[in-house]
Order: C-alpha cells, then structure tokens, then sequence
C-alpha cells in the first residue's frame, strides 16, 4: 500500500512539474490574411482608342454617374464606358447601346459632344447620331495623377478589365501589415454631376457628384486637387487654359450662374468664373473630413456630408449654407442623415439619396426647417437627378425613374435593374 | 438542450435503479480559482455533474473562464480516484468547446468580426479531503487549453476587393481550483 502512494505520487509531481513546464503555459496565435486583389489585363492605347464607339448594349452592372441630354440618359458603368439608353418614354426606358471606355467615371456633355475621362487622358466622343457614336479627339495627361490598384497605365497600352485573384498569407499577429492591392479611389467613385436647370439647355444635366461642369465655352474638371479650365470653344478639340491647385482633395463640381461650387472633404469652396478661362477662389466652408457632394441656388448651398473608406470621417448629415455672403458661407442649420451622397433640387423639393436608407424626398421650402416629405426603400442610391417632374435615381441595383409631378403621391415609372440589358 | 435533458434524466434514472446497491450515484463537483499562463492571471469556476461508478466519474461541465474571453466552457469530464483514505488523489480530464460571454459579433462601416470558441481541454491531478461518504473538498491543479477563432472580413472600396483575417488564439494555462464535492 505504501509503496503504491509513493508511486502514485511519485507520478502525480512528475505530472505537476510536466505542467509548470514553459511549455504547457502559452499564448499562441496563428493568423492569415486572405485578400483579392486585381490583376489588369491590357490593350494597346491604339486599340483602345480604335474602340472607343458604339457598340451593342450591355447589362449594367455597377452603375455610377448620369447625365441626361435630350431624350437620352448616359449611365456609368464604373471604369468600363457609357451606356446610352433612350429615355422617350420615361416608363419603358431602353438600353440601346454601350461605348467602352476604359478607365471612364465622369461624363459631361454639350451639344453633341461627349467629353468622358479615360484614365490620365480626355476623350471627345461626337454623339449627333447616339447609335453611332464615336471618339474625334483625345487629350492626354488631363488627369495625371489616376492610379490603379498600383498600376499605371503608361502610354503604349491601358488596362481595359480586370480579373481577380485571391491568395492566404501568414501574418504576424501583433503586426498584421496586410498587402493590400487596392488604393483605387478613382475606381471607387460611385459618383456622377448638378441641380437641374429648368429648361431644355444644349448642356447635359449632371448629377451633383460629377467632377465635370460645363459652362458655356468652358468645360471645368476637377483632378485630385486641382480645377482645371478646358477651353471647348471648338467642342471636337478641348485646351487646357489653367489650372488651380489646392491645399485639399477635390471630389465635385456644381456650377452655379457665374460660380463654381466646389466640393472637397475638407469644405465647400466657390469659385468666380466672371473670368471664365481662369476661375479664382471666391469663399470657402469647412466642415470634418468627409465626402461632401453639393448643390446650390441663389441663397442656400446644400452639402451631404458622408463617411466611408475613400472620404474618411464619421459625420453624415445635410449642411444647409448660407451663402448670401459668398465670401463667407454661413452654416444655417445641420440635418442628421444615414449616409446621404447624390442630392438634387427641384423647386422646393429636395432628393437626398442615403445609401440603403434609399431616397428621401424633402420639403426644402424652409431651409431651416426642411421636412421628410416621403422615403423610398432602394438599396445603395446613390445619385439622383429631377428633372421635369422626373427623377432618376442610381443605386447598387439599377436606374429607377419616379414620377414627382404629384408631390403627394410620387410613384416609380420604371427600372432598369443590374444584370439586365 | 433536448440531448442534456435526456442524459440527466438518464443520470437520475441510472441514481435510482442502482440506489440499492450504491455502485453508481450521482455526484458534484463544484470549484473555483484562476488560470495563469502569459497573460495576466484570471477567474475560473466550474461545476461538473454526473456519475460515478466506483473510481470513476463521468459527467458534463459547464464553468465561467475570464482569461483574456470571457467565456462559458461546456464540457465532457473524467475523473479516476485513487483512494489513500482520508484522502483521495485523483487524476482528471476535460474536453469540450466553449462559448463567448461577451461581445463577440460587430460591425463597422468597413468590416465585421465574428468571435468564435474552439476547443476547450483540461487535464491535471487532485486531492479530495473527505467529509463524508459521498462529500468532500478538493483541490486541484492541472494544464487548461482553450482556443479562440476569430474572423474579420471587410472590403477595399471598390469594387468590392475583399479582404480576411482568420485568426485563432490557443491559450495554454496552468488552473488551480478549490471546490466541494458530493
């Protein structure tokens, strides 16, 4: 019995000490990292710019900016070209063509000319017959400082798609330092461009998140930070005649009679273009660091403050900004919102897109007391545009079209939803 | 929750069909203490229910573990006494799995993270001072493992470039408990 207990505790400390062991007492942490990244697949300039026409409809998939001209909506597809889709009948919209364009988020047009970006460079597409567009004229370098998930596209070829790859690498747990093959903001840019005008003008509309803004002989577009001024007067060759630089990033254009109001994530800024070839920094709002497409009409500037991944920042609310001293816009009043982008005005009623809370319709008739008029469920809006008792909207999911003639009793007329031509 | 209700019954039924002979009974052990390892010393307690046949015991564990989660171990546990009366030496062994106590699911505009229990394991040596026939006090100390799964997933704006961090953190710790049983 004795010599069993001395055993059995000779075994029992053993199986203490095996525990105190370094060994038995530790932390351990495995942690991997899994990440898609893009890999760009390349054409030649020559053959990107050969294509750079009409071409059969596509599906949309991930839709971005709008303008409207005519009987006609151009819709981004984000970083792939336009899709031109005949607008006649606001009820049966149809896509009837598509004009790859590499690299394109911005549209703007005039007459019958389409300027779009295409990666660093300017293309002018003639879009008098919209079945048969086609490129007339390139500039280069417009905006020099795009970028693409580390690539940069160089003079003698351009990424005109993208494919995925994913891959699972070990990392550090106390410093992860992931590789990350994004940096894409340009990509991005769910944006478009401006309030709408009441009459028919030979100017596209665009929606409030454009970088584009056409004025008369002058098409201003915003770069990183910097405005610059392209002299159209002959619209098939665009010049560059100046270009502002800023202390900020640049992110929309409004304009606005003889201004530009400027949106940056730093603050609204108004530019006086009574010289229109070289605009000079009028005023200016600052506000947190964030994305902040505006709009504006004689007295009141209306700013939509979001958060997110490329704007930084925490705020989402509306700013409503007196601007009756343009020097120095005043802040009338703040409207807390869940993450409102595109926004447009049509007389008193104010459209807020605010990503999946959908678009919200507001009585703007006081702009110290604007009111929720109606809220429409879609997922993702994005961008709006009212005009002549119609409003578009672009979402995650598609293109809607509602009819506000009756304020009162606002209802969609028709949807072109993603995945269907 | 409907397998528990059956194995206790199935205890209670096994307590009273062998009441006569006593060669199996329900027992308790009930315990707490802390655990040490690289991280700062944390609270413990367990309690464990079952049978016991003979030298053995047999049950299910449920306990309270602060040690860096806050978690709620559930699991299998095995005892073999060895009887040196007034004392009783006894080598034991858990396994199971254990759930978070404390905020384990968030969101943020840019990513989530979801934090799971993996495993849950204890194995080490006891002493139980006997108060009774069936009632006593123990102690014991013995290597406690837990291991924490944690995924964080989100995206690089746009398009939608997607990005994870899978992450599991094993904690291997020395556990010291006092505790009654019956």
């Amino acid at each position: 019995m004795k010599k069993r207990l001395l055993q059995l505790l000779g075994a029992l400390s053993l199986t203490a000490m095996m525990l105190l062991q370094q060994g038995c007492i530790k932390d351990k942490c495995v942690k991997n990292y899994t990440y898609t990244y893009y890999v760009p697949l390349y054409k030649t300039s020559a053959e990107v710019r050969a294509n750079i026409k009409s071409s059969a409809p596509k599906a949309i998939v991930n839709p971005g900016k709008i303008t409207i001209k005519d009987n006609f909506i151009y819709l981004n597809e984000i970083n792939k070209g336009i899709h031109i889709i005949d607008n006649t009948n606001p009820a049966a919209p149809v896509n009837i063509g598509f004009i790859a364009i590499p690299g394109n988020v911005d549209i703007a047009i005039k007459n019958n000319m389409l300027y779009a970006d295409l990666y660093t460079d300017l293309v002018t597409i003639d879009i008098t017959d919209p079945e048969n567009a086609m490129a007339v004229n390139f500039v280069s370098g417009v905006f020099p400082e795009r970028f693409y998930y580390g690539y940069v596209a160089d003079s003698t070829k351009m990424i005109y798609d993208w494919t995925t790859k994913t891959e699972t690498v070990q990392c550090s747990c106390e410093n992860p330092n992931p590789v990350y093959n994004d940096v894409g903001v340009l990509l991005s840019s769910n944006d478009a461009g401006s309030l709408n005008a009441a009459v028919a003008t030979p100017v596209g509309i665009s929606g409030s998140l454009s970088r584009f803004a056409l004025v008369n002989n002058y098409l201003y577009a915003v770069s990183a930070a910097a405005v610059k001024t392209l002299n159209i007067s002959n619209p098939s060759t665009p010049v560059i005649t100046s270009q502002v630089n800023t202390n900020w990033m640049v992110e929309t254009i409004y304009p606005f009679k003889d201004k530009l109001f400027v949106g940056g994530n730093a603050g609204m800024f108004v530019f006086n273009i009574q010289n229109p070839a070289n605009p000079s920094l009028l005023g200016s709002f600052s506000h947190a660091r964030v994305c902040d497409p505006v709009i504006a009409d004689d007295n009141y500037a209306y700013v939509t403050l979001h958060s997110g991944t490329a704007c930084q920042g925490f705020t989402n609310q509306l700013d409503v900004l007196d601007i009756s001293s343009i020097q120095s816009p005043q802040l009338l009043r703040s409207y807390p919102f869940t993450s409102p982008r595109g926004l447009s005005k049509d007389g008193n009623l104010l459209f807020i897109c605010d990503g999946d809370d959908g678009l919200k319709v507001l009585d703007a008739a006081n702009p110290n007391g604007i009111t929720l008029q109606k809220q429409i469920p879609i997922i993702g809006a994005n961008e709006v545009i009212a005009f002549n008792q119609i409003a578009l909207v672009v979402a995650k999911d598609g293109l809607y079209q509602y009819d506000y003639s009756d304020r009162n009793a606002i209802k969609l007329i028709s949807a072109i939803k993603t995945g269907n031509p | 929750m409907k397998k528990i209700l059956i194995i206790v019954c199935s205890i209670c039924i096994l307590q009273h069909v062998t009441a006569q002979k006593k060669l199996i009974h329900f027992a308790s052990y009930t315990s707490a203490g802390f655990v040490t390892g690289k991280s700062p010393v944390a609270f413990a307690a367990q309690t464990e229910n079952g049978i016991s046949v003979k030298n053995w015991f047999a049950g299910i564990g449920i306990g309270y573990d602060k040690y860096n989660y806050k978690t709620i171990p559930v699991y299998a546990a095995l005892k073999k006494s060895f009887s040196f009366k007034p004392v009783q030496l006894f080598l034991y062994a858990n396994a199971g799995t254990h759930y978070l106590a404390e905020e384990h699911e968030w969101k943020t505009p840019f990513s989530s993270t979801t934090i799971r229990g993996q495993c849950y394991g204890a194995a080490g040596v006891g002493c139980t001072i006997k108060t009774g026939k069936h009632t006593g006090i123990f102690f014991a100390v013995g290597n406690c493992i837990k291991k924490i799964h944690i995924v964080e997933t989100g995206s690089i704006q746009p398009p939608d470039a997607l990005w994870m961090y899978d992450t599991v953190r094993s904690y291997s710790r020395i556990e010291c408990k006092a505790g009654f049983c019956f």
